[in-house]
């Protein structure tokens, strides 16, 4: 076999053992690998109805194919779990040395599952596994706990590691590796829940590919093509360029999603903001706001292993430096009226060191401050614009302290213990924080959130391509808008589970087709477009079908009422309203798309067609 | 430029730093017109158009901030406002 091991390592905390599993090819070529092949091994690993923070609850982490080779941006891997916010299917990516560690280790998967009695890394090393404790990094924030890991074990191990946040089960806690975060659903609260800090890997065992004249050739043409125009935006620029871009078009979050606008986006990127300290970027770009901006990088950027790209953009802070995202600054500045951007970067570096979802946080915050406003909490000061407070609860949510702990627990629930009409606009989709696009200003993303699979997600469905493209009017939804979001998510699918970076997606002239010609110099199968075509739509329905089994009914796919009843107040968005029944439109013609009835339920043949009836628990 | 006559360019992301201003004031015309305008203007935002006269993929365009659309033979009336951004929404 190419391109695989063909095992994953099922490792038991409980009892400290573990033992080989194989993966036939007739499972891999219909999943893949990533987020593909570990809702493949959910199905079969995890118990119908487990608790996600119970010992039984399966953790899985997924290489896949492509890891290992010189192809651009392949370093990643995916850890999946039943989310403990949104008691769904979960998959986040992260990337770098940790995943080509892991595949050298000698696993395609690794699948934990029972816990540990004390605070434990579990380092595997070439198919071995040793329990170690970890109580001298217990408390230790994600960089320290690296840092202090690699100096006991030494530079060859990768380490895959939770924050005090994932230690206190706040349930958007993140697993780190190298300061980047496998970051949504609370992955980190499953990995706390088992008293894992840290699995660290290493080996020396390469998986041969078929072809590899070809992976090599093909490799130097996806790395030439990835210097081009299709990535200038992250390589020059990085995310946090869509600030600006997104409040032009009135479809910046603000203020918990009351305004699509925010008055001082400007200042918050240009500086002068309450401490009037400078957002300087580390990585040399030009300004974005006007030629006297400040908003200038410093002399290197950050790439993850085997990347070309280089998205990351470093800013120097009152508090350090501090790597920061679009979904970061709008979560933490305007969803929370925050225009100071050194106190953004002071709540995205406070995140980074608890190990928290930046969205999910900044979303939860944003939530508290209109219940505040709205008298429906005593709060500790929380108002839209109050950076202290702000910061402050960031701290308390890490630590899990007064009203920190209520929103650890995330909006959803947090708003069901409030009251009132705090569910009305407590900011989630099936439990998970809506990110930085505003649903009524467009809505094939709006589309995207109410039927993700994990909820409310702009990595899972790329919907807002269609909004921001000549194809649909992203003010106004319809059901051709429906079926333009079914291929985003499907290619979203691909690459998440192939694994490659979306940041790579404008490269590809034709992903699917390009993606087989890699996938058959890696693995010597002979694919096709049509067949990864399949794949993906198979994928995508596997986790919709994990989910039924876990309870999910129609009436999760859905925005909560705020988005429903209220029109924006920016005319820039021509106060633009979502109807209940035009989103209940696009769902209907989103469900025929895929093959599914009327209730999102998936009919029979439709599982015999895309070769899942085979599949555990299906 | 600045008149009843004339529309305004208004450059983001990647436009804005290849065009090095936020906004550009131009003679009402077509898109393709327009286009030209800015490329004269801004001779250091040489990828703009491709070899065969249409619209690099790497941007997009927005009227007034609302519709998006890319024929270049779409006539603006003047005071209305071509938004030029970077194609790639996501982050």
């Amino acid at each position: 076999m190419f391109g695989y091991h063909g095992r994953y390592l099922r490792v038991d905390l409980t009892r400290g053992n573990c033992e080989w599993m194989p993966l036939p090819e007739n499972v891999l070529r219909r999943f893949i690998g990533g987020v593909g092949l570990a809702t493949y091994l959910m199905h079969r690993e995890c118990p119908p109805g487990v608790d996600p923070l119970a010992p039984e609850a399966p953790l899985i982490f997924c290489l896949s194919p492509l890891v290992g080779t010189p192809l651009t941006t392949s370093a990643k891997f995916a850890v999946v779990a039943k989310s403990p916010l949104t008691q769904r299917l979960n998959d986040a990516l992260s990337s770098s040395h940790f995943a080509i560690a892991a595949k050298k280790a000698g696993l395609d998967a690794l699948v934990i599952t029972g816990a540990c009695s004390q605070p434990s890394t579990l380092i595997i090393q070439d198919g071995e596994i040793a329990l170690v404790s970890a109580a001298d990094v217990w408390g230790l924030s994600p960089p320290e706990t690296e840092a202090r890991l690699t100096d006991q074990l030494g530079p060859r191990f990768q380490m895959a590691v939770i924050g005090p946040a994932g230690e206190n089960l706040v349930r958007f806690a993140t697993i780190s590796h190298d300061n980047r975060h496998a970051g949504r659903g609370g992955l980190g609260a499953v990995m706390g829940s088992k008293k894992l800090k840290a699995v660290a890997v290493a080996g020396s065992q390469l998986v041969e590919v078929a072809d590899p004249a070809g992976v090599v050739a093909a490799a130097r043409d996806l790395s030439k093509r990835s210097f081009g125009p299709a990535t200038a935006k992250y390589r020059e620029l990085g995310t946090v360029a869509n600030l600006l871009t997104f409040n032009r078009l009135a479809a910046l979050p603000t203020r918990n999603f009351q305004q699509s606008t925010f008055a001082e986006a400007d200042k918050l990127l240009s500086g002068g903001g309450v401490r009037g300290e400078g957002f300087r970027s580390k990585a040399g770009s030009s300004p974005l706001t006007t030629n006297d901006s400040p908003l200038t990088s410093l002399p290197v950027r950050r790439s993850c292993a085997a990347c070309t790209i280089g998205c990351e953009h470093i800013y120097e802070g009152s508090a350090g430096e501090v790597r920061l995202e679009y979904e970061s600054l709008f979560a933490l500045g305007p969803l929370c009226g925050i225009s100071d951007r050194d106190v953004v970067l002071r709540a995205a570096l406070a995140c980074d060191q608890w190990g928290m979802d930046t969205i999910s946080t900044g979303a939860s915050i944003a939530f508290a401050m209109e219940c505040a406003e709205k008298g429906l909490i005593n709060d500790i000061g929380l108002r839209f614009g109050e950076y202290a407070a702000m910061l402050q609860c960031v701290d308390l949510i890490g630590r899990r302290e007064g009203l920190g702990n209520l929103l650890a627990e995330g909006t959803r629930h947090a708003a069901s213990v409030i009251g009132g009409d705090a569910p009305d606009f407590a900011p989630h989709v099936k439990g998970l924080e809506i990110p930085g696009y505003e649903p009524r200003a467009l809505q094939t993303m709006a589309l995207g959130f109410a039927v993700g699979s994990r909820g409310a997600d702009h990595n899972r469905s790329g919907a807002y391509e269609v909004d921001f493209s000549e194809r649909a009017d992203r003010l106004h939804g319809t059901p051709d808008s429906a079926r333009l979001a079914v291929e985003t998510e499907d290619r979203a699918a691909l690459m998440d589970s192939l694994i490659l970076c979306k940041f790579l997606r404008g490269v590809f002239t034709d992903l699917f087709t390009e993606s087989a010609e890699l996938l058959t110099y890696v693995t010597g199968w002979n694919v096709s477009a049509e067949e990864l075509h399949a794949s993906a739509r198979r994928i995508v329905t596997a986790k919709k079908l994990f989910n039924i089994r876990e309870g999910w009914t129609a009436a999760e796919d859905t925005l909560p009422k705020r988005f429903l009843s209220e029109g924006l107040p920016d005319s820039g968005s021509s106060n633009a309203v979502l109807p209940r029944e035009r989103l209940e439109e696009m769902i209907q013609a989103y469900y025929a798309a895929r093959g599914w009835d009327r209730q999102g339920y998936v009919p029979s043949d439709s599982i015999r067609d895309l070769s899942l009836a085979e599949v555990p628990t299906i | 430029m600045m008149g009843a006559e004339t529309v305004t360019v208004e450059f983001l992301g990647i436009p804005r730093q290849r065009a090095g201003r936020t906004e550009l004031a131009v003679a009402a015309g077509t898109i393709a017109e327009i286009l030209s305008a800015v490329e004269r203007a801004c001779p250091a935002f040489t990828d703009l158009m491709r070899a065969d006269g249409k619209l690099a993929p790497q941007y997009t365009l927005s009227l007034n901030g609302k519709r998006f659309l890319r024929d270049l033979d779409h006539e603006l009336a003047p005071g209305e406002r071509l938004l030029l951004l970077s194609a790639d929404a996501g982050g």
